[in-house]
């Protein structure tokens, strides 16, 4: 896919992603919505895997560690076909497996989330396994950047420098929201570049994680880096990216507008010519 | 006066099988000459996370779901209390096979302080979903675990060594992993259901009429068949060297509350007191104060 496709389906993945969430009253909208963009083009651009063998052991391993933005996954795996959009439309019905936190019983997904702090240690167990194997398939961890206040994730950082998981990449994304305030009034996490460096990573940083070409750039050398550090690429976002009236406003984390406001948070969405011009 | 010999009756075997099987082992702080000698046989199967136990759970998980066989060592209560996020929502929640294996040196922990006393592990793991886990009290019983994680778990597994739990206790029954419980001795009277270090306890007390002793090594255990012998006997006694609240104690009077069965158990069990949480000293002290030493497993039957 070219930048113009690539901005189109993160649009599309938004739109259906925002409908479902209003439909069902429930869903991180403002967290899901920072990260869009970075998961069109992780899964249709970056990621290698084979929807006629999703066992396929090479295939790249995608953990969600934030995962109350995993939402934003569903119409993805919904359009590459790892699930039905009638399954889809089960989101958060009584009984289905489907639900605001992804679970590891839903196709084309390798990790059960919903506690902070503990992806990126498992995306570390995954890198470590295809390192022993000598596959080249890479890991993906997306973790939030208020997410790294949790102290489990330094333990993985330095985990992950010590041993050289070259193929591990971590990617923050760096919306600066927490649940209730911004970062920088609670704990912030800078200087991140410093930090992961000082633990023995690579660190790349996107200044507008909502742009599609630099996106792609940040991402386009990662299956032949020459370095044998693992990655790690910050990644500045907006929270509620699209949607004025959700973003700077971090008391909305976890809050899905219903009524009136839900169709025009729809319909914004789907007004939204960000990146599509 | 205790010795690694339940722990190596673990790990030996695997560490036969490390290549062979694609066993992974993950240790806290290289912790134990068997991890060393891993390390020699392949470094990359044997991996040290350093002192964090959160990540050396985590990486499990992630090996685990690569296809690999993955074991765990760690000393004293923290794979439990500090990792108990990782353990309970991703290794269990997941049903990944990982087995947890924790050691601790009571003589030690006792000296150490509260913060190393393994008293609410069976508390806490009773909660996770799809976990089995087991006391060892004797090499017995330490075969036939590793019997079973050398025959591949299929789900997360914890393993609680002790030290003090090294000898062959000749129990008039092996351990039967799938009915949890065995009997160690035969009696009359009075039942002690006890779990690790408190089996070799209360086999060492000198009763004035010999109780029968079941080691109620595994959870979850067949409490249907436990019940069958706890109703045999006139006095039933839960002797552990965990906290009282939420133990096998409580288990088994909320079964018997579900189920219309009348009878009392009386708790034999550590006490959390100020003296437990301000004090240390010798494991004999620390058994005395917390509760749990023979005199008062000896009163609680001969009462």
């Amino acid at each position: 896919m070219n930048t113009k496709e690539l901005a189109i389906k993160a649009h599309e993945i938004k739109v259906r992603f925002a409908e479902i969430c209003v439909a069902r009253g429930v869903g991180h909208i403002t967290s899901a919505l920072s990260c869009a963009e970075i998961m069109t083009v992780l899964y249709y651009s970056v990621m290698r895997y084979d929807l006629k063998n999703p066992e396929w052991p090479d295939r790249d391993r995608f953990v969600m560690s934030k995962n109350h933005g995993s939402v934003i996954t569903y119409p993805i795996l919904t359009d590459i076909g790892y699930i039905t959009e009638e399954f889809l439309n089960t989101f958060e019905c009584d009984g289905s497996v489907l639900g605001a936190h992804s679970k590891i019983c839903v196709p084309g997904c390798e990790f059960s989330g919903g506690s902070l702090g503990i992806g990126l240690g498992v995306s570390c167990g995954m890198a470590w396994a295809a390192k022993n194997e000598n596959s080249d398939r890479l890991v993906f961890c997306l973790v939030g950047d208020s997410e790294c206040q949790e102290g489990s994730i330094w333990e993985s950082v330095m985990f992950a420098g010590f041993n050289r998981l070259r193929n591990l990449v971590m990617i923050v994304d760096r919306n600066g929201e927490g649940c209730t305030d911004f970062i920088e009034h609670t704990v912030d996490i800078e200087p991140l570049r410093e930090k992961m460096e000082g633990f023995g990573w690579e660190y790349r940083e996107v200044n507008n994680g909502h742009n599609i070409n630099e996106l792609l750039q940040v991402f386009s050398d990662v299956r032949e880096r020459a370095s044998d550090k693992p990655l790690c690429i910050g990644v500045r976002t907006i929270k509620g990216h699209g949607v004025p009236f959700l973003t700077n406003k971090p008391w909305l984390h976890g809050q899905t507008p219903s009524g009136e406001e839900g169709e025009l948070l729809v319909n914004l969405l789907k007004e939204e010519k960000y990146g599509l011009e | 006066m205790g010795s690694n010999k339940t722990r190596d009756i673990i790990f030996n075997p695997i560490i036969d099988r490390l290549v062979a099987d694609d066993y992974y082992v993950i240790n806290v702080d290289r912790n134990g000459i068997p991890f060393i000698a891993m390390e020699k046989i392949d470094p990359m199967r044997s991996i040290s996370v350093g002192i964090a136990e959160q990540n050396m759970i985590s990486v499990a998980c992630g090996l685990a779901l690569s296809g690999k066989r993955v074991v765990t060592y760690s000393s004293g209560p923290f794979a439990y209390l500090r990792a108990y996020d990782q353990l309970r929502n991703a290794m269990c929640l997941m049903n990944l096979p990982v087995t947890v294996v924790v050691s601790s040196e009571s003589r030690v922990s006792s000296r150490f302080g509260f913060t190393h006393h393994m008293t609410e592990d069976y508390q806490l793991l009773a909660l996770c979903p799809n976990l089995r886990f087991f006391s060892v009290a004797d090499v017995a019983t330490a075969h036939a675990v590793s019997d079973y994680i050398l025959s591949g778990v299929e789900g997360p597994t914890y393993v609680r060594l002790e030290f003090e739990c090294d000898g062959d206790l000749e129990a008039v029954e092996n351990p039967n992993l799938k009915k949890g419980f065995r009997k160690v001795r035969s009696g009359s009277g009075a039942l002690v259901l006890a779990q690790g270090c408190s089996v070799v306890t209360a086999c060492e007390t000198a009763f004035a009429t010999q109780p029968a002793i079941i080691d109620v090594f595994g959870h979850p255990f067949n409490i249907e068949a436990l019940y069958e012998e706890i109703l045999k006997y006139k006095k039933v006694i839960v002797f552990d060297e965990r906290q009282t609240v939420g133990g096998l104690g409580s288990e088994l009077l909320g079964y018997a509350n579900e189920h219309g069965i009348n009878k009392q158990i009386t708790m034999v069990c550590v006490q959390q007191t100020k003296k437990l949480t301000e004090t240390c000293g010798e494991r004999e002290y620390w058994m005395r104060i917390s509760g749990v030493d023979n005199a008062a497993i000896k009163a609680a039957v001969d009462d």
